[in-house]
């Protein structure tokens, strides 16, 4: 009944847009794409860049970032919280159970994925659009647009799930945001309160958003993957 | 006699433990033709990178048109005007006049002139009504067809082609060679490695055979460097 009831509310307050709702939803959105985005600046050029070019410690490199897929989140939040707290060597910034402190600890987590994933892209790819581009009088950087570009529907997929695994985070978000109402609550540290609290309609309300938000973005990694997909073999 | 081209000095090029090239000594002039021959494994690929300016040799010296290519920007520069068909050739993604569009673009060279010089390549190499073509959906021949007319669009002063016969029928290597005729004609420099001696048989050229990394036998009517 419980279940019935909680589904029906939640049904209730996603269709009457409530205005809690919307606001956690927003929020997880922008902080996980920022997170995302930051990522993925720090990730792609040193994936293109451990690719084309050797240098002591790429091997190394690689494999931290393959291991660093299964990383703990409650872990990175656990070291961010030592880090941030007004007693860490960082404490002074004020970053503490802010946004930019879950920001921060998101791309700790999501950069070796993007990283790790994107160099298994161009390892797919390999170097022929590469050294075709510069035999036909391509600059180096221009050669290198043009292995983004011949792949860009993975590299776009690699993005989205770096995004997916920053949607779906809880536990250092919890620890550096603080799961402060109206500041750093976002959908999966609320979902873990209001089912604490007993509040299902609300609890499967934020489910079935997270999981609106990570079915789209499934279905769009498929779309875009489909035809270039042959670095998810190689995974 | 043309003028220089490409000239290599003792070059050797290792790939980790493995000598590709051992003291290989080379020269290209204008309007030449040369067929490196040799078994897989003689360096045959080798040597035509590092005539593309694609590979920089473990040690030796590269020259082009006279001037001793020493850095990155040089080896840029000469890049400009070679260019080179692997046996593989990756064609980009989109049509095939977009691929013969885009290294136009990177040499500056774009609108009414680009279209005509890609239009005439096309028919040369029997490609007409191949423009729209979306290039991943080709057979291998036609990919090679299309790798080609790509490098011939450019008009270099220094064409490299890896195993250019293979996947070719019979018609279509001797559209390939009536085009390499015009081109060693207009004073281009010609060099293709291939295993097979028949090959490019009705245009004159120097033969010179690779094996173990070394230059073992030259034959033809201008015997390079040595």
């Amino acid at each position: 009944m419980e279940l019935a009831s909680g589904i029906k509310g939640a049904f209730e307050l996603i269709i009457g847009l409530d205005r809690e709702v919307v606001e956690i939803s927003l929020r997880s959105l922008w902080v996980s794409s920022l997170s995302c985005l930051l990522s993925a600046l720090i990730a792609l050029p040193l994936a293109f860049f451990s690719f084309f070019f050797s240098f002591p410690g790429r091997r190394f490199l690689i494999g931290l970032c393959e291991t660093l897929y299964a990383l703990p989140t409650v872990l990175v939040g656990l070291l961010l919280l030592v880090l941030l707290s007004r007693s860490g060597p960082f404490g002074g910034l004020g970053l503490l159970f802010t946004p930019w402190a879950m920001v921060l600890g998101q791309v700790l987590f999501v950069s070796p994925l993007i990283l790790g994933l994107s160099y298994s892209v161009l390892s797919a790819q390999g170097k022929s659009p590469y050294f075709t581009a510069l035999s036909l009088g391509a600059g180096r950087f221009e050669a290198m647009w043009v292995v983004f570009r011949e792949a860009k529907g993975s590299f776009l997929s690699v993005l989205l799930m770096g995004l997916g695994r920053a949607l779906s985070e809880v536990g250092c978000a919890i620890m550096v945001g603080g799961n402060i109402r109206g500041h750093t609550r976002v959908l999966t540290t609320a979902l873990a309160l209001e089912a604490g609290k007993g509040d299902f309609a609300m609890a499967f309300a934020l489910g079935l958003v997270l999981l609106f938000f990570s079915a789209s973005i499934i279905l769009a990694t498929k779309v875009l993957g489909r035809s270039d997909r042959k670095w998810v073999e190689n995974w | 006699m043309g003028g220089e081209l490409v000239r290599l000095e003792g070059i050797h090029h290792r790939y980790g433990k493995r000598e590709a090239l051992l003291g290989v000594d080379f020269l290209l002039r204008e309007g030449e033709f040369v067929v490196l021959m040799g078994p897989n494994g003689a360096g045959k690929s080798t040597l035509l990178k590092v005539l593309g300016m694609l590979l920089k040799p473990s040690s030796g010296k590269v020259f082009f048109e006279g001037m001793e290519v020493t850095d990155e920007g040089k080896r840029k520069r000469a890049r400009g005007q070679v260019v080179y068909v692997s046996q593989d050739p990756y064609l980009f993604k989109g049509t095939v006049l977009d691929n013969l569009l885009l290294p136009l673009k990177w040499r500056g060279i774009k609108g009414k002139e680009a279209f005509r010089r890609a239009e005439e390549v096309l028919a040369l190499l029997d490609l007409k009504g191949f423009e729209t073509r979306d290039s991943k959906g080709l057979s291998a021949g036609e990919r090679r067809r299309v790798a080609l007319a790509r490098a011939l669009v450019l008009i270099p002063k220094v064409l490299l082609l890896d195993e250019p016969y293979a996947n070719l029928d019979l018609s279509s290597i001797m559209r390939l060679e009536e085009a390499l005729g015009s081109l060693i004609r207009k004073g281009i420099g010609v060099v293709i490695a291939t295993h097979r001696h028949d090959g490019a048989s009705c245009l004159q050229k120097r033969l010179v055979h690779l094996e173990g990394g070394r230059i073992v036998k030259e034959e033809g009517p201008n015997k390079a460097l040595s």
